[in-house]
């Protein structure tokens, strides 16, 4: 697969985003989040007067010429956040290259991000009922852009199953960081038991719906027996028959729209953050413009 | 009703139904398409379609089918007809004029207008049973009652027809063309192709494209000259006679014309008289008419036609009126009589031991009036001069005051009306079922009421008639008397008309009233007009005529040849349907001797003229398809494939989307 998302002038275009999650996460010490806890950076917090213990390296002896008292002064806490990347490679995603294509770049790009802000990240592959991480825990640029460099080989095939794959996935901590789930949500499985599975293990989630220009308005006509490429084929019960008119297509773009917020009303009760585009939207676009709403980058 | 289908071709149309079978035969099935996901599909299709089943499939075929075949109906253009309707160009109808005018002969072969007409008629029904051996032809006879002599003949009654043809003889009636046409016009509302045919020897004006007319009359080979009629009247104690004439036709010719008086009497007895009168005729160059008239005045002294001093006459019974050896193409109307006794002699004794002038001059008043058609003599007997009532011999006898003694003697008149005015005592002495109580007089001039509507009190006003006086009487039950008029619920009118008595009493005194003036002149009137009707209003009439008749007496017998009928109800009718005299006996239940009217019938003068024109507000055309005719229900076949076309478009809405 090509990748035209693979570029240096597509990570160019990130580099002036970052990643921003709320102060309550937990994390390994080292990253670039904020949280509302002291800690050991030398970004100036506030002051407590001293007590009998604490490192007297820390008191601001200024303050003490001034005051007589000892005070120490505090400084703010960053953690390392992790990054985990839920990319659906069904065969649904796969059946339009150029979604295929826009699904992968739109993974990269939230690496892109998570790295650039010195954070983890994990990329998990679902197909065929399965979840695998290919790459492993990415830390720092050199193993991302390795790990990119593989992900031209990524096939597409099967089914994507969220509920039963996602919470099987053995490298899930809790409050540690945020979970982005792409796919193109076409289907029935239970995805829903995978966002409350992410918001038990209290991950921060941003669900990305990917569709292709010829899932949003149909160009097809005629009599068809509709057949699902996730299907076994004829008689799957998948299938389906259908006239399919003007009034036909009116239908399924209503019903589309209907099902697109159904899923941002689930997704808004529970404070997740939910994207819907089409390949024809550029990623930068929908990144700068869509999640900067959510105010989860900045 | 017939259902007609004007353009038969549209039927073609039913081939689209094939096609729509085809069509649905081949569409296509469903084919397969392999998407990314059918999640949503699936969702629209839940929603709102269901798995169209077969029947719907079958439904919506048959709904489009039947569009199709209602626009294929439609196309055909029906027309529904209110009775049968014979196809196009094979309905006839066949109108033969069989007005007396058509008996009219042409001086060259001899050979009527109405045996040309048959001829025509039968080559004209050969002609048509070759060209279409399914039509059907009738015939209409224009008499003056048309209708149908044959209707609906198919080919295998030609012959029937012909022998039916053959066997037809004209009338010497008027004919009522116009009927006719009419009667053979509904053929053509119903049939717009049906065909008239007229044969007659009337030039009428265009009625259509529906019409032909065959006109039978022949200007060269044919002349008519006719006695059209005779005006009689006395002028300056001279009987005129004023003979009309007409020729018809290219004519210029002198002939004389017979004058026959017979049973003409100056007082002398009666004698026959004759004059020979010339007449001629001359067809004018500047005028296309072909029509002459002209009158020839006879006077009593006929000086002018070499008549002799005696031949000065006061009664006569009968004039035949003819021009011999005419040779014309009517004969039937080249003879003409003028019968007497056209006014009735009204013979009135008027007694009163204390006369008034009133009778007298209202009688006289009438006399002037009714000069026409009665001759009113009024007879006063005078009692001072010695002279005696008479019982007999008058048409109405008025005793007024009392009845004189004589009359009471020989009895009460019986060949007349006898009126009784202001009787006395005297009546008591008659056994008429009245008799005389006494005198009431009234303090003041009181009307009178009519009590039973009468044609004596027709006209009468009786609150313009007051009396101060008059006399109370009794009505015997089995009288007969009818009261007309009372005052204070006694009788002052009453009237009795039997077979055997007819009685007028009238019990006041006309110079204790003011009933005199007008409605005096009426009642008088109202007299005469009751009791002694005119039989007859003319002498002359035309052939087929209907006329009223009157009966001064019980019976009126009229008799034409061997022919005889008897009238006992009046009035009634009569209708003149033969040429001739007729004679009109009319009998009486009182001893009077019968009275004999003659009136000679002729034919119609309008048939005389044997080239006369005629126009009828009538117009018959032969339409095109696209006409009006029949009854159209395009909008009828729009409308349901309208509604089908809805109903598909549902069927189609509920399954698809």
């Amino acid at each position: 697969m090509k990748g035209r998302y693979f570029t240096d002038e597509f990570f160019d275009r990130l580099e002036r985003l970052a990643l921003n999650l709320p102060t309550t996460l937990t994390g390994y010490y080292g990253g670039k989040h904020k949280i509302n806890k002291y800690g050991q950076t030398v970004e100036f917090a506030d002051f407590r007067e001293y007590q009998p213990g604490d490192d007297i390296r820390r008191i601001d002896w200024n303050l003490f010429a001034r005051l007589g008292k000892y005070f120490l002064k505090l400084y703010t806490d960053e953690r390392q956040m992790h990054v985990r990347i839920y990319i659906d490679c069904s065969a649904s995603v796969g059946f339009y290259p150029e979604k295929a294509e826009y699904i992968l770049g739109l993974a990269v790009a939230f690496g892109y991000l998570a790295i650039r802000n010195n954070d983890k990240v994990s990329f998990h592959i679902l197909k065929d009922g399965s979840a695998t991480d290919p790459f492993g825990l990415i830390v720092g640029k050199n193993a991302f852009y390795s790990a990119v460099g593989k992900m031209k080989d990524i096939t597409f095939g099967g089914e994507a199953d969220f509920a039963d794959t996602i919470p099987n996935i053995p490298d899930m901590s809790t409050n540690d960081g945020l979970a982005v789930v792409i796919s193109d949500f076409l289907t029935e499985n239970k995805w829903k038991k995978a966002v409350d599975y992410f918001l038990f293990r209290k991950q921060h989630v941003v669900l990305c719906q990917v569709l292709d220009k010829e899932e949003i308005s149909p160009t097809y006509g005629g009599k068809l027996n509709l057949v699902d490429c996730e299907g076994g084929g004829n008689g799957d019960s998948k299938n389906v028959q259908v006239s399919i008119s003007r009034a036909m297509i009116a239908s399924y773009k209503k019903e589309l729209a209907s099902y697109i917020a159904q899923m941002k009303k689930f997704c808004d009760s529970r404070s997740v953050a939910f994207l819907s585009t089409g390949t024809d939207i550029a990623i930068e676009k929908l990144i700068f413009g869509k999640l900067a709403q959510y105010d989860i980058v900045r | 009703m017939i259902l007609r289908w004007l353009l038969p071709i549209g039927f073609v149309g039913l081939v689209a139904i094939g096609a729509l079978l085809i069509v649905y035969l081949l569409r296509p099935q469903y084919r397969e398409k392999r998407v990314s996901a059918t999640t949503i599909w699936k969702r629209v299709v839940s929603q709102t379609k269901k798995p169209r089943p077969t029947l719907s499939n079958l439904l919506i075929f048959f709904v489009q089918a039947l569009v199709l075949a209602i626009i294929a109906v439609g196309f055909a253009e029906p027309r529904l007809y209110s009775e049968t309707v014979i196809a196009a160009d094979s309905e006839m109808v066949l109108i033969l004029d069989s007005s007396a005018s058509m008996r009219a002969i042409s001086l060259n072969d001899k050979v009527a207008r109405f045996e040309k007409a048959k001829n025509e008629i039968k080559k004209e029904i050969n002609e048509f049973f070759t060209q279409a051996e399914e039509g059907v032809v009738s015939l209409i006879i224009a008499d003056a009652s048309p209708s149908y002599l044959l209707s609906d003949i198919k080919k295998s009654d030609k012959d029937e027809m012909i022998s039916a043809i053959d066997a037809l003889e004209c009338t010497l009636e008027e004919s009522d063309l116009e009927e006719a046409i009419n009667l053979a016009g509904k053929r053509v509302e119903i049939n717009p192709y049906a065909k008239i045919f007229i044969y007659t020897d009337t030039e009428i004006a265009s009625l259509g494209d529906a019409v032909e007319v065959i006109n039978l009359s022949d200007k060269t080979n044919e002349q008519n000259i006719a006695i059209l009629g005779c005006d009689v009247a006395i002028v300056d104690n001279q009987y005129t006679f004023e003979v009309h004439l007409g020729a018809y036709g290219d004519i210029t010719r002198k002939c004389n014309m017979s004058f026959d008086i017979k049973g003409a009497d100056n007082g002398s007895g009666p004698r026959n008289l004759h004059l020979s009168v010339p007449v001629a005729f001359a067809s004018s160059e500047t005028t296309s008419s072909l029509e002459q008239t002209q009158s020839v005045t006879i006077v009593a002294t006929n000086e002018q036609y070499g008549g002799q001093e005696d031949w000065f006459f006061e009664t006569y019974d009968e004039v035949e009126i003819f021009i011999p050896d005419l040779n014309d193409s009517i004969p039937d109307d080249d003879r003409y009589f003028v019968y007497s006794g056209l006014r009735d002699k009204i013979k009135v004794e008027y007694w009163s031991d204390n006369a008034n002038s009133f009778w007298q001059l209202a009688f006289n008043n009438l006399s002037t009036n009714m000069n026409k058609t009665r001759a009113i003599t009024f007879h006063e007997v005078y009692t001072d001069m010695d002279m005696k009532a008479e019982n007999s011999g008058f048409e109405f006898y008025i005793f007024e005051h009392s009845i004189p003694q004589e009359i009471l003697d020989a009895g009460l008149p019986k060949d007349g009306v006898v009126l009784l005015v202001d009787p006395d005592e005297t009546i008591n002495q008659t056994d008429i079922g009245i008799t005389f109580d006494k005198v009431v007089s009234l303090d003041k001039l009181t009307p009178c009421q009519i009590e039973t509507a009468h044609p004596l009190t027709q006209h009468l006003k009786a609150e313009r008639i007051n009396l101060t006086k008059y006399s109370q009487v009794t009505v015997q039950q089995d009288s007969k008397f009818q009261p007309l008029m009372l005052i204070d619920n006694n009788p002052i009118l009453l009237v009795k008309n039997t077979q055997t008595a007819k009685f007028v009493v009238m019990p006041f005194s006309i110079n204790m009233s003011d009933f005199y003036g007008d409605q005096f002149q009426i009642f008088i009137y109202n007299l005469i007009n009751y009791f002694m009707p005119v039989t007859l209003s003319n002498n002359d009439f035309n052939l087929g005529e209907k006329v009223q008749i009157n009966c001064k007496g019980d019976t009126v017998e009229v008799k034409h040849g061997e022919d005889e009928t008897v009238f006992v109800n009046f009035p009634a009718q009569i209708t003149f349907d033969k040429i001739g005299t007729y004679t009109f006996t009319t009998t009486f239940g009182i001893e009077r001797e019968n009275e004999i009217r003659r009136a000679y019938v002729h034919v119609s003068t309008q048939e005389s003229n044997l080239f006369r024109r005629a126009e009828f507000k009538i117009t018959l055309n032969n339409k095109e398809l696209a006409g009006e005719e029949g009854k159209d229900f395009f909008i009828w076949l729009a409308v349901a494939s309208l509604i089908l076309m809805v109903i598909e478009w549902y069927l189609q809405f509920k399954y698809i989307l």
